[in-house]
């Protein structure tokens, strides 16, 4: 059996890459992100966002910034904010997830913290978490973010690698280890981890999605990785997004919807593109190490 | 014993989850801003005291007491008339999106499973819910959205109200939205269960006897797979609730899950010299305990459902 998810997977993550590295250098692609305010023509004055054409394919954003290349120039900052989140998410699952099994302390808080979060929709507790002043109004806003974000599901991901060690212990192979005096060290980096490793890589791969998603949710509700504070007609000061990762151009997306359709449109397909990467490869790589270690086929 | 163990314990957590959340909710949100001489915004700082925390949660009962009421909306409703109109409109739809998927997921879930024995047809199966539980569903939103006003500009398609809360259009389209994503998990919950079934000496015996395969599938299967898909129902439904926030939001339909959301996050714009107060600080306890509430429930129910398929397979064993 040929592993499509796999291949296909890994072309659609060679673009996004192909993107993040050398995005701004395309041929079609705006790298300076210039604002148009104004654009003049035979049928009048038209002012952005401008819809899509040959200037602009996808259109432009409200600031005349090209669509395109802001989404592909986005793809950098997407992939790394993404990848960041899930990568402190794991390395707090990990020795969360190990400790609970010698722990009767830490599996009772693991326990809890699950159990307490299967009362609480993550999006609202994310948005709870960031709405308090001090953090609203912290200038590291962007670690918060990534912290709030690694610890609501970071459950989730602990309790998975604790079942499977417990699953493991069980074996024979462990026992024997124990009883020819391997290490505590040497039991945990040779004869757990590289059972662990599949499902580490996949689940790592599919939570990446996972946190796209819940960002992309967040920003429908106007909560961003990094803004600044534009003053406004009245005294007030709008909460403004500055990153240009994807799920940021969804800001206006109540607005947008209904009349520059194609700004949420097209956000919302890079997105889904993305999020869709990573469930080929976390799909792709399950089928791999299932066929690698099937001996008999 | 094992039942009431159970309820008890989601009870309690139902009580320490609302408590936590309350915490948040009443957290003292006094900032005090930096300007220039101007008064234009520079930066803003925040000091937590833990007195004013307690005194905050005193101010609350107090509040309730003294009024009898959570306060008022606006200058025209009080909160309680926001709860009482907007919850039952969001009770239905989650309700409805909630019995109709898992109608329409059981269904999808079986023909999954007929579809995947024959490798070429797998793809339109089990294929389509991976897709569909894969792409995040608001692409499936807006996809809808524009689909069905590019339909109407053409004239294939009757006008459809696509924003608001008000027409029976807005009731339907919101109950889709919600439905998209229960009906595949559990379709993909059912297809997976009958995979796990599919080889256990039961199916063989009832096979050797000479029954046939529909009623194999279908009676004796699929009732051992319920169990499995009950456990799933308290993941749905908090998924349906997070669901039913962007959902409201974005089709402008003023339910339960729009007032919360207005209620909890104060809102994009920042005034010098004002609070960061949740100006409808009851307003969101409110919701946030009917909410959880709403999840105590299901939780109770999956509990309850469990334990008498449990202990009826237990009879017809022993």
């Amino acid at each position: 059996m040929r592993n499509i998810p796999l291949v296909v997977g890994c072309i659609f993550f060679f673009f996004l890459l192909l993107f993040a590295m050398v995005g701004p250098s395309l041929p079609f692609i705006d790298s300076e992100l210039k604002e148009e305010i104004m654009r003049k023509d035979e049928s009048g004055i038209h002012i952005p966002p401008y819809p899509p054409g040959k200037v602009n394919w996808l259109g432009s954003d409200n600031k005349g910034r090209d669509l395109l290349s802001l989404l592909v120039i986005g793809t950098k900052e997407t992939l790394l904010v993404v990848f960041c989140a899930g990568a402190l998410r794991y390395l707090l699952a990990i020795p969360l997830g190990a400790g609970a099994v010698f722990s009767k302390v830490l599996l009772r808080i693991l326990n809890g913290w699950n159990y307490l979060l299967s009362f609480i929709p993550p999006i609202f507790l994310v948005a709870l978490f960031l709405g308090i002043p001090f953090i609203y109004f912290s200038k590291h806003l962007f670690f918060w973010f990534l912290i709030i974000i690694a610890i609501v599901e970071v459950g989730r991901v602990a309790e998975m690698i604790r079942s499977q060690i417990v699953h493991l212990s069980g074996n024979q192979f462990i026992e024997a280890a124990i009883t020819s005096g391997t290490t505590s060290k040497g039991l945990l980096m040779r004869h757990y981890f590289p059972h662990l490793r599949p499902q580490l890589i996949q689940n790592f791969v599919s939570d990446l999605a996972r946190v796209l998603f819940l960002m992309a949710q967040l920003a429908v509700v106007q909560i961003f990785i990094s803004r600044d504070f534009i003053s406004q007609l009245g005294g007030g000061y709008l909460a403004n997004n500055t990153s240009i990762a994807y799920p940021g151009f969804l800001q206006t997306i109540m607005r947008d919807m209904w009349t520059h359709s194609w700004i949420p449109y097209s956000t919302v397909l890079f997105i889904s593109f993305m999020i869709i990467t990573f469930y080929l490869l976390s799909e792709g790589i399950k089928i791999w190490y299932k066929k690698k270690y099937r001996f008999l086929s | 014993m094992i039942l009431t163990k159970k309820i008890v314990k989601s009870v309690i957590t139902w009580l320490i989850a609302s408590l936590f959340i309350i915490v948040i909710i009443l957290m003292p949100r006094d900032v005090t801003y930096d300007t220039t001489e101007a008064g234009v915004f520079q930066d803003a700082h925040y000091v937590y005291s833990f007195e004013k925390h307690m005194q905050s949660f005193k101010d609350f009962f107090t509040f309730i007491k003294e009024n009898k009421s959570l306060g008022n909306y606006n200058s025209y409703y009080t909160i309680e008339d926001i709860l009482v109109e907007s919850i039952p409109k969001s009770f239905m739809i989650v309700l409805l999106a909630l019995l109709l998927g898992f109608i329409f997921g059981l269904f999808k879930g079986m023909i999954d499973y007929r579809l995947s024995i024959s490798s070429r047809w797998t793809i339109f199966g089990k294929g389509s819910t991976w897709f569909f539980l894969s792409i995040p569903d608001f692409f499936i939103v807006i996809s809808l959205q524009l689909g069905l006003m590019f339909l109407y500009d053409i004239g294939l398609f009757p006008y459809v109200d696509v924003f608001g809360s008000d027409k029976v259009d807005n009731f339907i389209m919101a109950i889709i939205y919600l439905m998209i994503y229960p009906l595949f998990y559990i379709s993909k919950v059912v297809s997976t269960c009958f995979e796990a079934e599919e080889r256990k000496d039961y199916i063989r015996t009832a096979r050797s006897k000479g029954i046939s395969y529909n009623k194999i599938l279908y009676l004796h299967v699929l009732w051992n797979c319920w169990i499995t898909i009950l456990t799933n129902l308290s993941t749905i439904s908090l998924y349906m609730l997070s669901n039913l926030f962007i959902i409201e939001k974005f089709m402008g339909y003023k339910g339960a899950g729009y007032y919360f959301f207005s209620a909890v996050t104060p809102g994009a714009m920042v005034y010098v010299g004002g609070g960061r107060d949740l100006g409808l600080a009851n307003m969101a306890i409110a919701f946030t305990l009917i909410f959880t509430l709403f999840i105590l429930i299901v939780h109770i129910i999956s509990h309850i459902s469990i334990y008498i398929l449990d202990k009826k397979r237990m009879g017809e064993t022993a």
